[in-house]
């Protein structure tokens, strides 16, 4: 290759170099990468978006030293009763290999233990199909608690009257859906529950339904307690006896929304109505002072004298018609008296 | 030798040469002048929010989004939105998406029929929120099944595989509904006429009230929202390119290729950010679940 051919190759060499040095350095400072525009996500940080947690456990004490009383306890038919329930009829689809969720008593199971444990005792009814008329029940019973108020039949309804006059006491728990069956049985004390439900979107316990409750006084139901968690409560007022627990101002009813410190459970007497039955559930016993307020009804069950009145072979101040079952099949077997039931 | 060759020429030849060079190089310029001069400032993309959001739509909506910040001649987004919303973790992606193309230019989303749930989750973080004026937004809150116990199943190695402790399920939807509620005052806060609780308690707005109480910011359609974004951006003249949403579907929402009602692929034990409507129309009644339950009201005083 002669002089000049070497050198344009040269020139051809150090032009190339040259300029693809130079375009990589130029890209390679000019590009500033792929950008990733930040996003803010300080509210979704743990700190900020985790839920508040409600105290939970505790025990389920009685102060109560009374001897052993009888405790009558309705749960309703599983299917109407509570969502929960449900879940038993349902046990064989859901294939437990070791057992099932419950029975419809399960709902009231941290009660029961409670009562058991002190030495009482505690009768299950479920109908007057299954256990007889619920006179007959009541006839040694000191207590009757319902969780299903609106499963009562008028015959049942009148049992329970007859029962509360003779000096038993009655616990209604009064969940929404269950209002008119509720003032019926409660008005005579002045008690009366309203239809709708209560919430709370600004104060609850993770959920709209789940609203806080205060004791409204010195009730025997609300003795130490602070706060209550109510999964699904129902307005409960009183007009003769003793408002017993309130919920938070912002609560608000389902059927006005307004926002309100509502009456949640009410006392007069013998006569004890709260405004929701899911404090008594096995997942809700221990939840704020559930406990405690669980440790009061039981108090207040075993608490007080009952004349024999209404036992099935006394005579009664009430009209003897009233006894007899009204309704159903088999209401024409039953005697006056009560005494012989005929299935 | 260039030189010497243009040294022979005539005077004539060499302006002659000469104008023969600029009447090429005009040529090889005139398309860049002319394009430069007939062509649109930048381009606006209109990109679709359609349908149920589940992970396959967020997934497409993301990657959408993406490719539209880094084409460089796209200067503005419009979200094109019809969505009853859906699964919460999509619905927040799909947020994500969104606030980061804020970030890089104007967006200004507009809600056909619906914008609601995860769907209005979805658009929170636009510059702007048009609405028609029978457009439904809102709907803030977390649709989902009732807490319950399970029982014992020895097919599980522990209980919380045969499902969450009531207290955990409250505890997993309140953790949806406050993050969601957290977004909606973290993006629009200073606009809203509305208080946390009234936000909360999930209330699907109409358009026109909707703009009074600050879920939306003005009744227009999409055609507004091009030109405002175009404004915002600077362009006096655009062009509009369309990402449609492909993989969108009623399917898994309630409704199946065909349009009619079917809860095959809803899951009503799971938590969902979809509207009310959607909702019972997707799961039905809940005493057709399995392990059926009825109301928990009973029936009265709703």
């Amino acid at each position: 290759m002669s002089g000049h051919g070497r050198l344009l190759a040269a020139t051809f060499v150090v032009a190339f170099v040259l300029t693809v040095g130079l375009v990589s350095v130029g890209t390679v400072v000019v590009d500033d990468g792929t950008e990733q525009p930040t996003v803010e996500r300080e509210h979704f940080q743990p700190e900020h978006a985790l839920p508040d947690t409600t105290p939970d456990g505790g025990e389920i004490a009685m102060d109560s030293s009374e001897p052993a009383n009888d405790v009558v306890i309705h749960t309703g038919d599983a299917m109407a009763v509570d969502p929960m329930q449900s879940l038993l009829a349902d046990g064989a689809d859901r294939e437990l290999s070791t057992g099932s969720v419950g029975g419809p008593e399960r709902s009231v199971g941290p009660l029961t233990t409670t009562l058991v444990e002190n030495g009482h005792a505690v009768e299950f009814y479920a109908d007057e199909f299954e256990d007889g008329p619920l006179q007959q029940s009541l006839a040694d019973a000191d207590a009757f608690v319902t969780t299903a108020p609106d499963q009562l039949t008028n015959a049942e309804q009148d049992a329970l009257e007859e029962f509360a006059d003779a000096g038993g006491r009655v616990l209604i728990t009064a969940d929404p859906g269950s209002s008119a069956s509720v003032t019926e049985l409660g008005s005579t004390a002045g008690i009366h529950a309203e239809p709708g439900y209560l919430y709370n979107l600004v104060e609850n316990d993770n959920n709209y339904l789940s609203i806080y409750a205060e004791p409204e006084d010195r009730s025997p139901l609300t003795a130490d307690v602070e706060t209550v968690v109510l999964r699904s409560a129902a307005v409960v007022e009183t007009t003769k006896g003793e408002r017993a627990m309130t919920t938070a101002a912002e609560t608000r009813l389902s059927t006005t929304r307004e926002a309100d410190a509502y009456s949640v459970a009410a006392h007069d007497g013998d006569l004890a109505v709260i405004g929701d039955s899911s404090f008594l559930e096995p997942e809700n016993a221990y939840r704020a002072d559930n406990n405690v307020l669980i440790g009061n009804v039981a108090d207040f069950l075993v608490t007080g004298e009952k004349t024999d009145q209404s036992g099935p072979d006394e005579p009664s101040d009430v009209d003897p018609d009233s006894q007899v079952p009204d309704d159903g099949p088999g209401a024409a077997d039953q005697l006056p008296d009560g005494s012989d039931w005929l299935p | 030798m260039t030189v010497r060759l243009w040294k022979r020429l005539t005077r004539r030849q060499q302006v002659a040469a000469v104008a023969l060079v600029a009447i090429a190089a005009g040529a090889l310029a005139a398309p860049q002048v002319y394009a430069y001069a007939d062509d649109s400032d930048g381009t606006i993309a209109v990109v679709e929010v359609d349908g149920g959001i589940d992970s396959d739509s967020a997934q497409e909506f993301e990657e959408q989004l993406r490719e539209v910040r880094q084409n460089e001649s796209i200067d503005g987004v419009v979200l094109d939105v019809d969505s009853p919303g859906g699964r919460p973790a999509s619905s927040e992606r799909m947020y994500t998406a969104v606030e980061r193309t804020t970030a890089e230019m104007p967006v200004i989303a507009a809600v056909d029929s619906m914008g609601a749930s995860g769907g209005y989750y979805t658009v929170l973080p636009a510059d702007e929120i048009y609405v028609t004026s029978s457009s439904a937004v809102g709907s803030v809150g977390v649709a989902g099944g009732e807490p319950m116990p399970s029982g014992p199943d020895e097919g599980d190695s522990a209980p919380d595989k045969g499902g969450p402790h009531p207290d955990d399920q409250r505890a997993n939807a309140q953790l949806i509904q406050q993050t969601f509620v957290e977004s909606v005052f973290e993006q629009r806060g200073d606009r809203l006429e509305l208080t946390r609780e009234e936000v909360a308690h999930a209330r699907t707005y109409y358009g026109t009230e909707a703009v009074d109480n600050g879920m939306a910011d003005g009744i227009g359609t999409v055609d507004d929202a091009i030109h405002d974004v175009a404004t915002d951006a600077g362009l006096d003249s655009y062009d509009v390119v369309t990402y449609n949403a492909t993989t969108s579907s009623g399917l898994g929402f309630g409704l199946d290729e065909h349009g009619s009602n079917t809860s095959a692929n809803v899951n009503p034990y799971q938590p969902q950010l979809i509207a009310p409507e959607v909702w019972h129309d997707a799961v039905g009644d809940s005493s057709d679940w399995p392990n059926a339950q009825p109301a928990a009201d009973g029936g009265e005083g709703q």
